[in-house]
């Protein structure tokens, strides 16, 4: 068995051996990677910085998988793991790998795709991220870009999300997009005003004195309507 | 009689050009509009519309939404009359849908043994009603919820064709 350690700077080797890695182990601070290169060396060995891994490595097999897969409406995608997992492998840098990967230009052509895919993580922890990671991309002057970034806000629709495409509504030049935009709007109002009257009527229903139901009163603090 | 439509769920932003689109004719269509025309089989599925009305588009989106493999996530329907397709010389043979919206399992069809060129036809259909037309409609995830909930609380929703995340919202 022939090892190799390979830096950092050698990242351009993932992209043509991305299709044989066969396995990823993760290790604290630090990601290997094992991939077979042919008949004469067995195995390489590889460890990069998970920044750096994620947003290289992770970003090529999310790209091929869409290539050879597209994106259809609804159905699952086997990418979507592939952005989960660049948030547990990045960790604190999930961020960066993320812009790093949405900003690269050989990803053009399935950005709308990529954009709609981090929709679909519905993780509360990462919506917010990835709300901020997004944002840029509400400006995009391509119609698709634009869509996908839509859509990804409606996937997490949380009130950053929603702030955000309040912003934007009003300057969005697309009549079919900025349509879209308010109806995603409209929705998290009636969502958030039927939560709210649900826990009004919650209260009005309890009585105060049973210390079990006024501790679920207290608890159950109206959201506030957008 | 009514004119009657074919409806099928497509993706909004395939129909939109690319780069330099404001120097292009309206009816330029690119060709990722046939991406939205995956075929199995030489076949191409529809959903029989007996008219243009707002009813019928929901209830194919409701439709759309009932297959097992279908996460809840927006759907975008776009539907072309059947006078249109005549034109072509084409034809849908009513076949039974695979959706857990049962009042619309018979309102099914296909496009059979489609050539490459009769898709290419299909697709310039669907992308003018997409792009000029406007003979398209998009249904957020939260209109999605409600047609399922609205269907479900009419009992005609069959929860075993039903994805997971569809059936939580329900």
């Amino acid at each position: 068995m022939n090892r190799d350690v390979i830096v950092g700077s050698r990242l351009n080797l993932l992209d043509s051996y991305q299709e044989q890695i066969f396995s990823t182990t993760v290790s604290f601070g630090d990601i290997s990677i094992f991939w077979n290169t042919g008949p004469n060396v067995t195995f390489r060995w590889a460890a990069f910085s998970p920044t750096l891994i994620a947003a290289e490595s992770l970003g090529n097999l999310v790209r091929a998988q869409l290539t050879n897969e597209p994106l259809e409406r609804g159905m699952y995608h086997p990418s979507q793991s592939m952005f989960e997992s660049i948030m547990y492998l990045a960790g604190r840098n999930a961020g960066i790998c993320l812009q790093t990967i949405l900003r690269d230009p050989a990803n053009t052509n399935v950005l709308p795709d990529m954009l709609e895919l981090l929709g679909r993580i519905r993780s509360d922890n990462f919506a917010d991220l990835g709300v901020e990671v997004v944002a840029e991309f509400l400006s995009d002057k391509r119609v698709t870009v634009r869509d996908g970034t839509v859509k990804a806000l409606e996937g997490w629709a949380t009130p950053r999300a929603i702030a955000l495409l309040q912003n934007h509504a009003s300057a969005e030049g697309n009549r079919a997009i900025k349509d879209y935009m308010l109806q995603v709007i409209e929705d998290f109002q009636i969502h958030e005003s039927l939560q709210s009257n649900v826990f009004e009527l919650y209260k009005l229903k309890l009585p105060l004195r049973d210390s079990r139901h006024s501790l679920t009163v207290l608890y159950a603090n109206p959201l506030p309507c957008a | 009689m009514p004119t009657r439509f074919l409806a099928r769920d497509v993706k909004w932003r395939d129909f939109q050009s690319y780069g330099t689109e404001s120097q292009r004719p309206t009816d330029w269509f690119g060709a990722d509009c046939l991406n939205e025309f995956g075929t199995q089989n030489n076949s191409l599925s529809v959903w029989i519309l007996d008219g243009e009305n707002n009813d019928e588009i929901k209830a194919v989106a409701t439709a759309l939404l009932a297959k097992p493999e279908r996460c809840l996530n927006p759907v975008e329907v776009a539907w072309i009359s059947v006078a249109d397709v005549e034109k072509l010389g084409l034809a849908v043979t009513p076949t039974l849908g695979q959706t857990g919206y049962t009042l619309w399992r018979k309102r099914h069809g296909d496009f059979q043994d489609l050539t490459i060129d009769a898709i290419c036809e299909v697709g310039k259909l669907f992308a003018a009603a997409v792009k000029i037309n406007g003979k398209v409609q998009r249904f957020t995830k939260g209109q999605v919820k409600n047609l399922a909930r609205e269907a479900k609380k009419a009992n005609v929703l069959d929860d075993a064709y039903l994805h997971q995340s569809v059936k939580d919202c329900l």
